[in-house]
């Protein structure tokens, strides 16, 4: 039941899935800053391009792809229209024309690097996501000093959205029933928004507060030391991968003030 | 001087930890993951109503509707890392703006502005104003003006017409956020308003009493 949720984790064996969920956290924020801090397009290239290695070492490509495609392509058309044609540009040299299409080459330049920018971003997270275990993650970030009801709410909103997702259904079929008109005009179904969200909330309230008495008498606002299902091991090679990715964030913010 | 000056410092963190405490019963840190659901269902009442928003912030002013300015805070940012471990990170880089409308919705509905339906007015506009000034550098600097199709489209329209970037991508931002945040904090409203008192936390009861 605990694994029940609705995350895009993919259980596997790989060198991915057996790091600690905390030093990938940290990597994927380390390298998407450094991305974003530094100016040349081949630093995001090479690091998107190890990345997408890495989804076949994790064998998560299938599901990172189609999501990064989706997310990637809409995104790539739109720079290049905004960036590329339509913005005008500083430096007017045209890299390609079409008819009475220009593609500028300063702007070309610029989509460019965002794009890739945004890939080590998407790609990163999406590595993350797909190869930590959400209960992994807990442990490991309360090993780390995380207080113990920041990650309780983090898991429970994993776990939750089904369970809301499906009293959503349940009542959006109960308010069609008694006449609720998904064609109805703009301001009939704005006001149906009320009708759908308050016997929502109102009975999602009324678990909240079973639920809090709950937790109250397990011990939820008890202090001192907790014990734990999982082992999450946390090696020194991860420990030092962790202050070498702090380390080039400074180095990205050095080389930038500096260049 | 510098004893006295240090010990009302002090105080003054005593006041904001006191502050922040008072928002985190039991039943808050129970309704934070709620409220990060609701935001994650938004978007389903949205496309089962044939609405073109996004309402994927109405949990987080629930939140501070009902618990207070920094549980809501806590739950716009935790909602967008529940969003990235779902399969959808791009929303990492917007995550100023669900902290600041979670902060904003507290704070004015401690002063009062959600007490009844016209003064939601203020609320409506000022958190509008937030998402915009908080989102648009985002968009210029992180996304090259690039967000949502929809907005994209108003924003490569303006864009065409010789405007600038920034300027473009405000614009398209205003406009988007006026009728979504906007119209979220009434949306928030009502449904605090229709939730029995006796399931409301105590900054709730405090505001429908």
């Amino acid at each position: 039941m605990a694994d029940q949720d609705m995350t895009i984790y993919q259980p596997g064996e790989s060198i991915l899935h057996k790091m600690n969920p905390v030093t990938e956290v940290v990597l994927a924020t380390a390298l998407s800053l450094v991305v974003f801090i530094l100016n040349d397009y081949r630093v995001p290239l090479a690091l998107a391009l190890v990345m997408l290695a890495l989804l076949f070492v994790a064998r998560v490509h299938r599901l990172v792809l189609k999501l990064y495609v989706a997310v990637a392509v809409p995104f790539a058309f739109f720079l290049l229209l905004i960036q590329g044609i339509l913005l005008t540009p500083t430096d007017p040299t045209p890299l390609l024309t079409v008819g009475p299409v220009t593609v500028w080459q300063s702007g070309f330049e610029q989509a460019r690097l965002i794009f890739l920018r945004i890939s080590v971003l998407i790609l990163a997270f999406l590595l993350f996501a797909t190869t930590a275990q959400p209960q992994r993650l807990r442990v490991a970030l309360m090993e780390k000093g995380v207080p113990s009801k920041l990650a309780y709410v983090f898991i429970a909103s994993l776990q939750i959205i089904p369970e809301i997702r499906n009293r959503a259904t349940a009542i959006t079929e109960a308010q069609q029933a008694r006449g609720l008109d998904t064609e109805a005009d703009v301001r009939t179904r704005l006001s149906s928004i009320v009708a759908l969200l308050a016997p929502l909330l109102i009975s999602t309230l009324i678990v909240a507060n079973t639920r809090a008495l709950a937790l109250n008498a397990r011990g939820f606002q008890a202090t001192g030391e907790r014990t734990y299902l999982y082992d999450v091991p946390d090696p020194t090679g991860e420990r030092v991968l962790r202050y070498l990715s702090g380390v080039a964030v400074l180095g990205a913010i050095a080389w930038r003030v500096i260049a | 001087m510098s004893s006295t000056g240090t010990a009302s410092g002090e105080s003054r963190i005593d006041q904001l930890r006191e502050s922040i405490e008072t928002d985190f019963t039991t039943t808050t840190w129970v309704l934070i993951p709620l409220g990060i659901g609701i935001n994650a269902i938004g978007g389903f009442i949205a496309s089962t109503l044939k609405l073109p928003l996004f309402l994927d912030n109405i949990g987080t002013m629930l939140l501070g509707i009902l618990a207070g300015p920094w549980a809501a805070a806590l739950t716009g940012g935790l909602a967008n890392i529940v969003q990235a471990m779902l399969g959808n990170p791009v929303q990492l880089a917007f995550m100023p703006v669900p902290v600041a409308i979670g902060l904003v919705t507290g704070f004015l509905a401690r002063s009062g502005w959600f007490d009844n339906v016209k003064k939601v007015v203020v609320p409506a506009i000022v958190l509008t104003l937030v998402a915009t000034i908080i989102a648009t550098p985002i968009v210029v600097l992180v996304f090259g003006g690039v967000t949502s199709s929809g907005t994209s489209l108003v924003t490569a329209t303006l864009v065409a017409s010789g405007r600038s970037l920034v300027e473009s991508a405000a614009t398209a931002q205003i406009l988007v956020e006026l009728v979504d945040k906007g119209g979220s904090a009434f949306v928030a409203f009502f449904i605090a308003k229709s939730v029995p008192s006796r399931y409301l936390p105590p900054q709730g009861q405090d505001i429908f009493s």
